[in-house]
Formats: structure tokens, sequence, C-alpha cells
């Protein structure tokens, strides 16, 4: 009998909690997806050693974050769940059905559901996780010879663990639940004139009217910290805190001052049921302004972390190829003939029909120090980039060395005559370079000991590429200043480029040879595969939280107005009774859930106009980019999940108020 | 004297082929205007069938009901609810007032559910809550007033838009004593100072006594009809005893 009635209940449940499964479904797929993914096919060859250990680790970390968030969703569902089935629990107890049987049944109605969702939610995992696959595979390059069916056990076993936790401690708050519940309470689940809280007009328009004012410094704080590069843990903090406080604010204040507008406007205000409305609004945004300021703030930062993770990631793809334009290089300080020789000779004995160059040139690093350009001018700035910069020393090369650096990367030979020099600067601080350009524009002279040298032009590191010869600026001079270099230290580079597709015994080679000296070698394979290892687990990472967060909020919204559907399903009854046709009234139900969905996305959004200038003017400053692209992918993959969830429970709104009897 | 409501041949089937129940089995009567009419009957009656029909929110199996000229029993969706809004007015049992809006607010949603102008809205909320004397809470909020006046608030609600007819159901079900005894004299205030009419379904022989005439029913049919013409309430609440121990003698349960 209990078990019958355990069953009509799970089946009607699916129906009636579409939102609650369908989250909890997915969010276990995705949780099977990411803590499968140390496990694909893509890195079980040798050329990522550290990928499984790395993505694992990073995977499971993050799944302890997320089970507090899928936790905290479970919960809230269930108190849902409850509210919903009041009267029904209340029945069961009238007809003598006692605590310890409705906890049992509700147990193993919690039971039984996870376990279902779970088994759902591993099969759709399983299979995103070959799509996946496929996906990761052409983004690594690795040839898809054979289609590998990919199922990691351990995945299935740790999603059975996390989840079953979660359950458990939700399942065991459920159950107190029940035996908290008076008889009395249950049957009489609706309420009679409740209450609300009413603001005082004068405190509403104050805190409205600071909130207004702290968005504005936050915003302008934001600007001012992105453009000057004052970017730290702290400033972000300052800047989170100051846009949470405002949103908070804005929330609590916001919904009021906009009725009072409506309520201004008193023809409008009483036409129709626009009255009925406003009001119900007003009190459903008072009562749950705190959830929404917090989800609107979650929003913020999702969005935030997507876009700045994707201008990242282009970021990272961009400076590979540039960094490092030949397959090996070699940085020594000692004995470079020597150290020169045994690396020619591999060469040449395992890859001689591979090898395009190789060369060897020398730099020097100085003691003068790069502010001397402007020689009596201080730096005032608040830029301590710039201040790192300014004081570090120039490194110098000679002409002939440059150009067949230059040379090799097919860039024409640059001539110098008479005392002309040229200035490299590195690419890691846009402010620098122009910096220099307008001290330049006062001073082209530069004395190096007792010569002096006049610099014609400025040349940027993203013309060549790093050729790990320079950590800072650097002069090229011409040969017959070579004197000057005197005393300085020397620092050896050594490049060999070979075609792509040569034989990997050479890398094997290389690395014994370079075992046996003090020297770093930097290989073109190494660096793409880092940058790709990265570019991949920036998008995992992001993936991961932001999904799950996002699917997670959207459901707790959801749930969110659907119990406000079962609170209000009597006024609405009451409505209708009075003459409103059910057009009017699915007009007005549906016209409610637009405003309650959509405006925690839309402050969301508009504070992200501001967010985004900030990523964009960060990522720039290190040359990575935030398009406008990626901001509009991100922004329409947020709005199409959100639309879902906002479809789904505007008709089981729908179907609560106006079909249910 | 104009009549309101005309009742034929009224019959109400519940269930399909074998457990069919005839809940309403052949009602007629008439409604004229300015009347404050009681239906009283056991529970099972068929009384809350009756008045659903009339509400327009339930379809009769067979018969006409006719309200102020209109038979209802052919008309759309839409139209009901149009008819509802300007021709009928509620008296709830519970849920009197939307808990969100303030008395005014509450009072005026049948006008603007009409589409009436504000103008009109404002001199009609005055003209009624004058009447009812709930004009000093009109910006209050239900949560805020007394039980009493709530069901002044929703008195008023109910005749603002200018009904045909007042529909009430049980409505001093839930009450205590006291507030019932102030919905009874709001329902006859309205009826003899305004010359609104009132169709009320109770079980309460105290309740039925507010009644100008009361229509007894029993499983689904008429049964016995009393006016109470120039006798005292007290009397005529004696009548309603007296008729109710017939009925009680005939099922041997009044409820
Ligand atoms: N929706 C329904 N389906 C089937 N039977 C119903 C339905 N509504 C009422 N009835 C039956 O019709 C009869 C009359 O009900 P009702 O009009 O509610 O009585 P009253 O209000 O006089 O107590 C009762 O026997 C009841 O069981
Ligand atoms: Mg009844």
């Amino acid at each position: 009998m209990l078990f019958k009635l355990i069953k009509r209940n799970i089946r009607r449940s699916f129906r009636d909690y579409v939102i609650y499964f369908g989250t909890l479904i997915l969010s276990i797929a995705i949780f099977y997806v990411f803590n499968s993914l140390d496990s694909q096919p893509a890195w079980s060859g040798d050329e990522y050693p550290q990928a499984k250990i790395v993505i694992s680790s990073l995977m499971g970390g993050l799944s302890f974050i997320i089970s507090f968030i899928v936790g905290f969703l479970i919960l809230y569902a269930n108190n849902y769940i409850i509210k919903r089935r009041k009267k029904e629990i209340g029945l069961y107890m009238l007809l003598g059905m006692s605590q310890k049987k409705v906890s049992f049944m509700l147990l193993s109605e919690t039971i039984i559901i996870g376990f279902l969702s779970y088994v759902v939610g591993i099969i759709i995992g399983i299979f995103v996780s070959q799509i996946f696959s496929l996906i990761t595979m052409k983004f690594f390059d690795i040839a898809i010879n054979k289609i590998e069916f990919v199922l990691s056990y351990p995945a299935v076993i740790k999603t059975l663990i996390f989840y079953g936790i979660t359950f458990s401690l939700v399942a065991v708050f459920g159950s107190f639940g029940v035996s908290r519940f008076k008889l009395i309470d249950l049957l009489m689940g609706e309420r009679k004139n409740e209450e609300f809280k009413i603001r005082k007009k004068a405190v509403v328009a104050i805190i409205f009217v600071l909130s207004c004012i702290d968005l504005f410094l936050t915003y302008y704080f934001a600007d001012y910290v992105a453009s000057r590069l004052l970017v730290s843990p702290q400033s972000i903090f300052a800047i989170i805190f100051g846009g949470s406080l405002g949103t908070y604010g804005l929330f609590y204040s916001g919904f009021s001052m906009i009725f009072g507008v409506i309520k201004s406007m008193i023809k409008f205000y009483f036409s129709k049921i626009n009255a009925f409305l406003s009001r119900q609004l007003l009190n459903r945004f008072n009562t749950d302004m705190g959830m929404l300021a917090t989800l609107t703030v979650l929003f913020t930062l999702t969005l935030s972390v997507f876009i700045s993770g994707l201008g990242l990631k282009n970021y990272i793809e961009s400076s590979v190829e540039s960094n490092s334009p030949f397959s090996f290089n070699i940085t020594v300080y000692e004995n470079a003939e020597k150290i020169k020789q045994e690396f020619d000779e591999a060469a040449y004995r395992l890859g001689k029909d591979y090898l395009k160059d190789s060369l060897m040139v020398r730099s020097f690093r100085s003691d003068i120090r790069i502010k001397s350009i402007s020689p009596d001018k201080e730096y005032f700035g608040n830029s301590e980039l710039l201040r790192n910069y300014l004081n570090d020393n120039f490194y110098i090369m000679l002409q002939s060395d440059f150009n067949k650096l230059i040379k090799a990367k097919n860039i024409g030979e640059e001539e110098l005559t008479g005392n002309e020099a040229l200035l490299y600067v590195p690419d890691g601080s846009k402010d620098f370079k122009e910096y220099l350009e307008n001290e330049l524009s006062f001073n082209r002279k530069l004395f190096l000991g007792d010569s002096q040298i006049e610099i014609k032009k400025i040349f940027p590191q993203h013309k060549i590429g790093n050729f790990m010869v320079f950590g800072s600026c650097a002069l090229i001079i011409p040969d017959k200043f070579d004197y000057i270099t005197q005393g300085y230290k020397t620092i050896w580079n050594i490049d060999f480029n070979f075609k792509t597709g040569y034989p990997s015994e050479i890398d094997k080679e290389f690395q014994k040879i370079s075992d046996q000296y003090e020297l770093r070698m930097n290989t073109l394979k190494e660096a793409k595969a880092n940058a790709s290892m990265s570019r991949v687990l920036v998008i995992f990472v992001i993936l991961y939280l932001g999904i799950t967060l996002l699917i997670a909020s959207a459901a707790v919204m959801a749930l969110k107005e659907l119990t406000g559907a079962i609170d209000s399903k009597k006024n609405y009854q009451m409505l209708s009774k009075l003459g409103a046709d059910d057009r009017l009234i699915k007009g007005t139900i549906k016209k409610h859930m637009r405003f309650y969905f959509f405006i925690p996305l839309l402050v969301a959004f508009f504070h992200n106009i501001f967010a985004v200038n900030f990523i964009t003017k960060f990522l720039n400053a290190f040359n990575a980019q935030n398009t406008f692209l990626i901001t509009l992918i991100a922004m329409g993959v947020f709005l199409g999940v959100y639309l879902i969830y906002y479809y789904i429970t505007s008709r089981m709104a729908i179907r609560i108020i106006v079909k249910e009897e | 004297m104009k009549n309101i409501l005309k009742i034929e041949k009224l019959e109400k089937i519940y269930g399909l082929r074998g457990n069919v129940y005839k809940a309403l089995d052949g009602v007629n009567f008439d409604v004229y205007e300015g009347e404050f009419l009681g239906i009283m009957g056991p529970s099972g009656a068929g009384k809350s069938t009756l008045l659903n029909i009339i509400s327009t929110i339930d379809k009769p199996t067979s018969g006409s009901v006719v309200i102020n000229g209109q038979n209802i029993v052919n008309m759309k969706k839409n139209e009901l609810s149009k008819f509802r809004r300007d021709k009928l007015g509620f008296v709830f049992q519970e849920y009197n007032l939307l808990d969100t809006l303030t008395v005014k607010e509450n009072i005026a949603l049948p006008l603007s559910l009409a589409n009436v102008s504000y103008r009109e809205i404002n001199r009609r909320v005055k003209e009624v809550s004058n009447n009812l004397e709930i004009v000093d809470i009109l910006d209050k909020f239900p949560y805020e007033i007394s039980g009493g006046q709530r069901q002044r608030a929703a008195a008023a609600r109910a005749i603002i838009a200018d009904p045909a007819l007042i529909l009430a159901d049980e409505p001093t079900g839930a009450l205590d004593s006291r507030s019932s005894e102030t919905l009874l004299s709001t329902l006859k205030n309205i009826n003899e100072n305004m010359n609104v009419t009132v169709l009320m379904v109770t079980h309460d022989p105290f309740a039925a006594s507010y009644c100008k005439r009361i229509l007894f029913i029993k499983d689904g049919r008429i049964f016995n009809e009393i006016v109470k013409g120039e006798d005292e309430r007290k009397k005529f609440f004696t009548r309603i005893l007296d008729v109710l121990a017939v009925l009680e003698g005939d099922i041997g349960n009044v409820i």
C-alpha cells in the first residue's frame, strides 16, 4: 500500500517538478562529464604527461564547491516540494498515517528520485562525454583513428559518492522537517491576509540615492583601476564589494521607487489589472530581494568569468607561435662553443634533411638603467609595473646578431647608420611602450659609457616574437660599438629550427645533451602543449563552474516563482471570479514572470557593460583580447539557458494557477 | 417588479455512465429586484451546485438560467467572464480581500477590470465607502483592519459595479458570531437601503433569518418555501427552525 503510494507520488512528481529533476539530472551529467575528463583518450599518449593528474585534481577540487551549490539547490527544491504537498501530507496524517510513516514515505521518495536522476544523469553524462572527448582531441590536433568509447568508472563512483552524501544530508533535513509539521498548518496551508513590510518612503529614497552613488563610484573606480593597471586582489575585492552593496541597495529600494512612479500615474494604475500586478510584483520583489540581489551578483560574476576566461584563452592561443619561433631555443652562460658543437653534431646526425636554420647569437646585460632615457626626470605615476620596468637595466645586442634573428623570422634586415640604434620593447605593458614613445619624442640621445647613440625607432616584441634573449628592453647597436659590451655579462642564445614532423629522436638526444650542462632549453613542442593545456583547463574550469552556477541559479529562480504561483493561486482565482477572463489572467502571470525573471538578468547585464570594459582593459594590457564576439557569445549562452527555464516555469505556473482545480 | 433571475427545469448530473448522480433534479424559481433570498438545505442537497451554476462558474446539464434577461447557459467562456464582471457581485467565505492591495484598490478592482475611467472609479468608491462607513480605512491593507471592516470592504467590492445580483455561498461559515452578525447586517443594509438583490446559500438558521424569503432544497429538489413578510426576525427564526425540524424528521439529521 505504502509502496504503491510512493510509486504513484513519484510518477506524478516527475511531471510536477520538471524544473527540479531537469536541473538535477543536468547537474549530475555535468558532474560526471567533468570528473571523467582525466580519462579521455586525448591524454593517453605521452605528450601530455601531467594532464591526467592536473585535470583530475583540479576537477576534484572544483567538485567540492559544486556539491555545495547543488546541495543548496536540492535543499531549496525540497522545501518547495513540501510546500506544494502540504495538503496532501496533511491528508495522509489525518487519515491516520503516523509521522514515522510519512517521514519514511518522503525519505523513500527522495532516495528513489535521487537514484533515478543519478542513473539518467550518468547516461546523459556518458553520452555527452563522448562528444566532449572528440572535441578535445580535435582541439589538440590528435588524429582520431578510431572512435574510442570512454567510460570512466572512477567518475561514475565519484558522482555516486558526492551526490549520495549531498542527498543523504538533504533527506535527513527533509524528514526532520516533517516531524515539525502540525496537522492544522498542513491542512490550512493557505495563508490569510498575510502581513508584509511596507518600507518608509524617506528610507527608500535615501537608500536608492546612496546605492546609485555607490554603483557610480564603483564603476568609476573599476575603470580607474583597469586603465592604470592597479589590478590586485584587493582592488578586485573592493569592486565586487562595492558592486554587491549597490546591488543590494538597488534591490531594496528600486522597486519601491518604480512602484511609486507607477502608482502616481493614477489612470494607468487603476485600469485593468495593473494595480494588482504591480502590487504583486512589489510584494514579491520586497520579500525576495535578498535572493534576487544575490543572484544578480552571481550572474554578473559568472558572466565576467566567462568573458575573461574566453579572452584569456585567446591570449594563450596567440602568444605561443610568436613566443617560440624556433623548434629549440637554448640559453647558456658558459662554454657556449662547446655546447653548440654537441648540439650541431646531434642535429646533423639525426635530422640533416629537416634542419632549416641554426644560429648562435650573443646578448649582454648592461648596467644602464632604462630610466636614463629621460635622465632628469623621475617617474611619479602610480603604476607599480611601469616603475619596475624603468628601474631595470638595458640588454644590448649587436646589429649583426639581431639581423640573424630577424632573418630567421623572415623579416628584412635593419640598417643602422652612424650612431643609430634600435630600442627593443617587450610586450608586457602597453602603457610602458606609450610612456617610452612619449619620452623619445623629447629626447632620442643616450650615453653608453662615453659613446653617444641615437635611438632610431622602437622595435616592438610582437614583430619578432620572444627569443628568450631579453628579459626587458634592449638596445640594438651597430657592430662598431662592440667595445661597449666589454665587461658585461654575456648570454648565448643557440637556436635550431626544424621542419614540422622532424624525427622524435632529436627531441630525446637534445634533452640528453641539455641534461649534461647548465643551460635552459625551450622547445616549441612543449610550449605548444603547455599552451593547449592551459587553454583547455581554463575552458574546462569556466564551463564547469559557470554552467553549474547558471542552471542552479536559474532553477532557484524558477522554484521561487513556482512557490509564488502556489501562494498567489487564490488571488488569481478570485480575480477570475470577479470577471477577469483567462486571457487576462494568463497574460498577467506571464508579465509577472517576465519581470521577476528578467530584472535580475537585466541588472546583471548592465553591470557587465562596466565589467566588460574592465576586463577588456585589463586583458589588453597583457596583449590578450576580449572581442565583442566573445561577450556576445557569453551573454547569448546565458540568455539561452535562462530563457528555457523561464519558458518552462511560465508554463508550469499557468498550469498551477489556471488549470489545476 | 423586475425579474432578476429566472431558473427553469434546472438539472445537474455528475459523473459519466454507471455512477451518475443527480445533484439538481428539476429546479424552478424566480428572484425579483430587491429580494434577499436564502437557500437552505442539508449537506449534499445541491446548494453549492446551484450557486455555482448561477455564478456561471459551472454549467448545468439541462434547463435554463436567465439573469437580467440574458440566458447564461449558452454563453462562451469569455462572455461569461465579462458577464460576471458586469452583472454579478460575490461575497466569499474567506479570502475576501487580496492582501497585497489596499482597501481602496480592492474595492476598485471590478471597475478597473471593466476599464471604467478613474474619475468614475473614484466617485463610486467614495459613494460606496460612505454608505458602508469605511472611508477612513481606504488606504489601509487588509491585515491592518478588523474582521468586520474587512467584511464591509468585501461587500463594498461586491456592489461597486452595480451588479444585478449578489451571490454569497455560506458567507458566515468561517466567521465567529460577532463577525457573522456584522456581515449579515451589512448584506441587509445594502439590500434594504441600496436596493441590491441578494442570493445567499447557508445552512445556518441564524444567518437565514436575515433573508426576506427562503427556499429549502433537498436531494436536488425544492422542498419548501417560506416568506418573512411582516414578521419580526426572531419569529422568522423560529419558523425556519420548524421547517428544519420537518426536514430533520425526514432525514434524521439537520446540517
Ligand atoms: N464535482 C462533483 N462531482 C461529482 N459529484 C459532485 C460534485 N460536486 C458535488 N457533487 C455531489 O453533488 C451533491 C451536491 O453537492 P453540493 O451542491 O456541494 O451540496 P451542498 O452545497 O448542498 O452541501 C453532493 O452529493 C456531492 O457529492
Ligand atoms: Mg456547499
